[in-house]
């Protein structure tokens, strides 16, 4: 430990770990503007619940939270088998297909690099970069061995059907879920700002314009 | 500063990741067992003659709302013969608010029914040069705020102006009609101001 507080940087030093705090600082500005987009995304998907909820609430067919969050949540659920049945209907067939014809051809792994997915990729072999003396902490000292070029494998072509279309239609089946999650979150806040904080947003001048009564104004009962 | 700022949404995202997939994984999960329920649900409502897009009973007061109030006596259809309908177009519900009401918010002044009728006065037929049939003065003496603009005296107003003459155009309305003043009706008043009523272009 003492010696470790007792390194001396070397200039070279000192620009390596410059460098590597700037490349952090890129970083984290790159995922705040991931989250930030998400965010917005989240925030669009759960404003399409206003358009089902607003007839009940602005005729005053519904007037208390409890029951807006009842009907909001029926409505959200049918919205959410509408938008994931295809992709759910889709992923099970791929699924269904991939354990069909593996049980005729014999079961692989569909991602592998020898006759699955994977060969279409180029492949490296990470564990052989590091050399670990007897003694001491290891070392980068190789570059990564290339184990496969992208090349076509024909024993593949289940994997090239399956892994694409469950990629595909998992990615949209997981939008479909963030948007349900999105639509939660937006009627939990409409229920909040609708019918909690009604009070709060009160002001008398609005009042005063709902209702055609100018002579009951106190200013003009006062004089 | 901003980049202080996002650098630390970005920390702040880092940390709430982890949660957030768990949230996502165990929706996704919750969600196949709901899209298999609601599959189910929906095979055995359709061979009941129902489905999942059928209405709850709050869209059906909705609707029952919407009807009671959209078919006042004058939006019923007109036909003309027994075998054509004519469908009136949709209007839009009366919510008891006038387009005034809409625009400028609800009146604080009183009803215009209440007040009298406005008189308008009968429109220029030609353009000639009226007499006057007597010598009295077209542009009164006394101020009044409901007599045209050309009959105010200046020297009455509280404000002092510089201006010795006005010229104050052509079409002079006055009770009774219109009439057109000739140019040589100029007069002047016992202040030295002068007052013209334009040219004519005929």
């Amino acid at each position: 430990m003492i010696n470790l507080m007792l390194i001396k940087l070397t200039e070279n030093d000192k620009r390596i770990i410059f460098v590597l705090l700037a490349v952090l600082i890129l970083l984290l500005v790159l995922i705040a503007y991931i989250g930030f987009l998400v965010t917005k995304v989240m925030k669009w998907q759960g404003k399409k619940i206003n358009n089902y909820v607003t007839d009940v609430v602005v005729n005053g067919v519904i007037t208390n939270e409890k029951d807006f969050k009842r009907y909001a949540k029926k409505k959200n659920l049918v919205v959410f088998y509408r938008q994931a049945r295809l992709p759910a209907l889709i992923l099970a067939a791929s699924i269904i297909f991939f354990v069909i014809v593996s049980s005729i051809f014999g079961f692989k792994n569909p991602f592998n690099y020898e006759d699955g997915f994977g060969t279409l990729f180029f492949i490296w072999d990470f564990s052989t970069i590091i050399t670990k003396p007897e003694s001491g902490v290891g070392v980068l000292l190789n570059w990564p061995t290339l184990i496969n070029s992208p090349h076509i494998v024909k024993e593949a072509w289940i994997s090239y059907v399956f892994v694409p279309v469950a990629i595909i239609s998992a990615t949209w089946y997981l939008i479909t879920v963030q948007a349900l999650i999105a639509r939660y979150l937006q009627i939990s806040k409409l229920a909040q700002k609708i019918f909690t904080e009604q009070i709060e947003n009160f002001t008398y001048q609005g009042q005063q314009q709902s209702t055609p009564a100018p002579s009951d104004t106190p200013s003009e009962t006062q004089e | 500063m901003a980049i202080l700022k996002n650098v630390g949404k970005g920390i702040l995202y880092i940390i709430a990741l982890p949660f957030f997939l768990i949230v996502l994984a165990l929706t996704a999960v919750m969600g196949l067992f709901l899209l298999i329920f609601m599959f189910f649900k929906s095979i055995i409502l359709f061979f009941t003659g129902r489905s999942l897009d059928d209405d709850l009973p709050e869209d059906i007061q909705v609707k029952e709302l919407r009807n009671g109030r959209n078919v006042p006596p004058t939006t019923e259809p007109v036909q003309d013969s027994q075998d054509e309908l004519i469908v009136q177009p949709y209007v839009a519900p009366a919510n008891n608010t006038t387009i005034e009401e809409a625009v400028f918010g609800h009146p604080t002044y009183e009803s215009p029914t209440n007040e009298e009728p406005v008189v308008e006065e009968p429109p220029v037929e030609d353009s000639f040069v009226e007499e006057p049939e007597d010598d009295t003065p077209t542009t009164p003496d006394v101020p009044n705020q409901e007599e045209p603009l050309s009959s105010i005296d200046i020297n009455d107003s509280p404000v002092q102006s510089d201006v010795t003459e006005i010229d104050i155009g052509q079409y002079v309305p006055h009770t009774g009609g219109s009439r057109f003043i000739d140019e040589e009706d100029e007069e002047e008043d016992d202040s030295g101001v002068t007052i013209s009523y334009g040219d004519e272009d005929d």
